[in-house]
């Protein structure tokens, strides 16, 4: 599903910072890949490579087949709304929407009807446990209850890819919990999970786990 | 995204955030509420002024007559033409001294003499705070008698009423007053003058000149015919000055205004684009993380230069109904303060909001487009 070839993300200044390094990695489609390592290890650089966020500055990202550098900006748009689904250690939810709305914000880029759109982010977030606060403005909420939103918003697309990126970074361990549970719950279901941690334990909920230092993967980037 | 989509994040999120809204608004209000309330205040006072001159210059014929006539005949003749409502022989020139006659007596020199048949009262429409104008009857009789303009009689202190016998000085002979005129709209000299009855035995010290008052628009056709009319056999010895066309001097005025008007529209135009842009900029760097998510949502570059353009366009739109609102109430304050009728073409009023709308969209083409062009990971990381 998801093929990379001696990816390499530059970042231009003085000096330069080789933030991804002449990455391999192969994901196979329903597979929950953790990605660990050290700060500045390129865990997040990657990541953001992955969901089309960023563009390598060399290498290759064949997604299903696809190398993605041939592809436009409206058609790098459109699979970021297809396929992926993100979540964020830093919650990144419209401060000043109710929770619904923030649930909604990725179907409206889907081109889902109105009508449609609601019921959608109603049934995402009742899923992930928030039923009694679909019209609740984000800031009164928790950290775990942002974080569910935000993950409420990443189901609520029938995205195929999950990429978290320490979704529970910011979360307690009961909190933290919980919002696993319910990632652990959309892999069942056989969406691709992509997450970062820096927690070991976590890391072994997945299939697999890529080991990153420097810029490169040194362990684990095969299928 | 449909369009009804891209609107409605618009709204929304410019209903989430009404303080910044305002804020970025206010200089799109403060311009089209100069522009409607310069345009609004420029119309009416054009329309007043082109009112009062119109009317005033609609209706009246003034000439002169050279050589020996007989005032009181020539003024008969005059009025008794077709279109005339009233008709006046009269003199100005020369400066004389006056004084009341009591204990403490106060003089004015230099103070212009006007010598003025009867029908003057009505040909030249005065208005007298007290008493009467003279007539034939006090020409003929030759009685000492004068009207004093307003200005004269407040600066000697006449402050009485009709029958008192108010009593002038005026080359050394005293004279009663018997009548001040209060307005002279037609003739502002006379509020600082003091006029005697015209000599009936014709013994005029200056060039003599009538005025003739006419029903409205009918002051061309009788100057056209009234030349034969104040001495007969003698048309040489007339001079009728043609009313001037009132299009041309009402037409000056408009040009003006209307330059002054562009010039407010310019300043408001650049007030409204500069106030906007600067607030939509900060607002946008403001709202970076927010855009990174709506990238990395799947919104393409359209949808975000789309909405930050909406954005600023409905702002705009909101700024310029609020403006015309203010630029109305400018106007009609200021045409209260003055006693105008407030006039506003409605036109002006509609402009408002198409204006807003368009100054909120030039503003926010640049921070919409700008904004469209970030990386996602990057907008994501700001802080």
């Amino acid at each position: 599903m998801i093929e990379l070839r001696h990816l390499r993300r530059i970042y231009p200044g003085r000096p330069e910072v080789v933030a991804l390094d002449s990455a391999d990695l192969m994901i196979s489609e329903g597979e929950w890949v953790s990605i660990v390592g050290p700060s500045g290890a390129g865990k997040s650089t990657l990541l953001n490579l992955i969901g089309l966020l960023d563009s390598p500055s060399s290498g290759s990202y064949l997604l299903e087949g696809v190398d993605v550098a041939t592809l436009g900006h409206n058609r790098r748009a459109e699979l970021r709304s297809e396929m992926f689904g993100f979540v964020f250690q830093a919650f990144h939810l419209v401060g000043s929407r109710t929770v619904v709305e923030n649930v909604e914000l990725g179907l409206v880029y889907a081109g889902v009807s109105r009508r449609d759109r609601r019921a959608r982010a109603v049934e995402a977030t009742a899923s992930v446990g928030l039923a009694e606060r679909v019209d609740a403005r984000t800031p009164t909420l928790s950290g775990g209850e942002k974080q569910r939103v935000a993950l409420a918003r990443a189901l609520a697309t029938n995205a195929r890819v999950l990429l978290c990126d320490e979704p529970t970074g910011n979360l307690d361990s009961e909190t933290g919990a919980k919002v696993l549970a319910q990632v652990s719950k959309a892999h069942h279901r056989g969406m691709t999970v992509i997450m970062i941690t820096h927690n070991h334990e976590v890391a072994r909920l997945g299939d697999r786990i890529v080991h990153m230092r420097s810029g490169r993967i040194v362990e684990g980037g095969g299928s | 995204m449909r369009l009804s989509d891209l609107t409605s994040e618009a709204l929304l999120s410019l209903s989430t955030r009404p303080w910044r809204t305002a804020t970025t608004a206010m200089g799109t209000v403060l311009g089209v509420a100069a522009l409607v309330g310069i345009v609004g205040l420029a119309s009416t006072a054009q329309r007043q002024v082109s009112d009062e001159f119109d009317l005033l210059q609609a209706t009246e014929v003034l000439g002169s007559i050279f050589g020996d006539f007989e005032a009181y005949e020539a003024e008969e003749r005059l009025g008794s033409q077709p279109g005339v409502l009233a008709a006046a022989v009269f003199e100005t020139g020369g400066l004389t001294t006056i004084g009341t006659v009591s204990a403490d007596s106060t003089a004015l020199d230099d103070v212009n003499v006007v010598r003025a048949t009867g029908g003057f009262h009505e040909a030249r429409e005065l208005s007298l705070r007290w008493g009467r104008w003279f007539d034939a009857g006090h020409a003929f009789r030759k009685d000492r008698v004068v009207v004093l303009g307003a200005s004269v009689a407040d600066s000697l202190g006449v402050i009485g009423v009709a029958g008192q016998g108010n009593m002038i000085w005026l080359d050394g002979v005293a004279h009663t007053v018997i009548g001040v005129v209060e307005r002279s709209p037609r003739m502002p000299l006379l509020i600082n003058s003091v006029a005697v009855p015209y000599p009936a035995d014709g013994s005029s010290v200056g060039q003599s000149s009538f005025v003739v008052l006419t029903d409205l628009g009918d002051a061309p056709g009788v100057s056209e015919a009234i030349g034969y009319v104040p001495v007969p056999g003698k048309p040489d010895s007339v001079s009728v000055v043609r009313p001037p066309e009132p299009g041309r001097f009402v037409e000056a005025i408009r040009t003006d205004i209307q330059r002054l008007v562009l010039g407010a529209a310019g300043v408001a135009l650049i007030a409204g684009v500069l106030g906007i842009a600067t607030v939509t900029s900060v607002s946008v760097v403001e709202r970076t993380p927010e855009m990174g998510l709506r990238l990395a949502l799947g919104a393409k570059r359209r949808h975000i230069t789309g909405q930050v353009a909406l954005e600023a366009a409905l702002t705009g739109m909101w700024g310029g109904f609020l403006g015309s609102a203010v630029g109305v109430a400018i106007v009609v304050a200021g045409a209260a303060i003055n006693d105008w009728r407030p006039f506003l073409p409605p036109q002006v009023v509609a402009a408002g909001p198409i204006i807003g709308l368009a100054i909120g969209g030039v503003a926010g083409i640049i921070p919409a487009y700008r904004t469209s062009r970030i990386q996602p990971d990057r907008a994501l990381r700001t802080e």
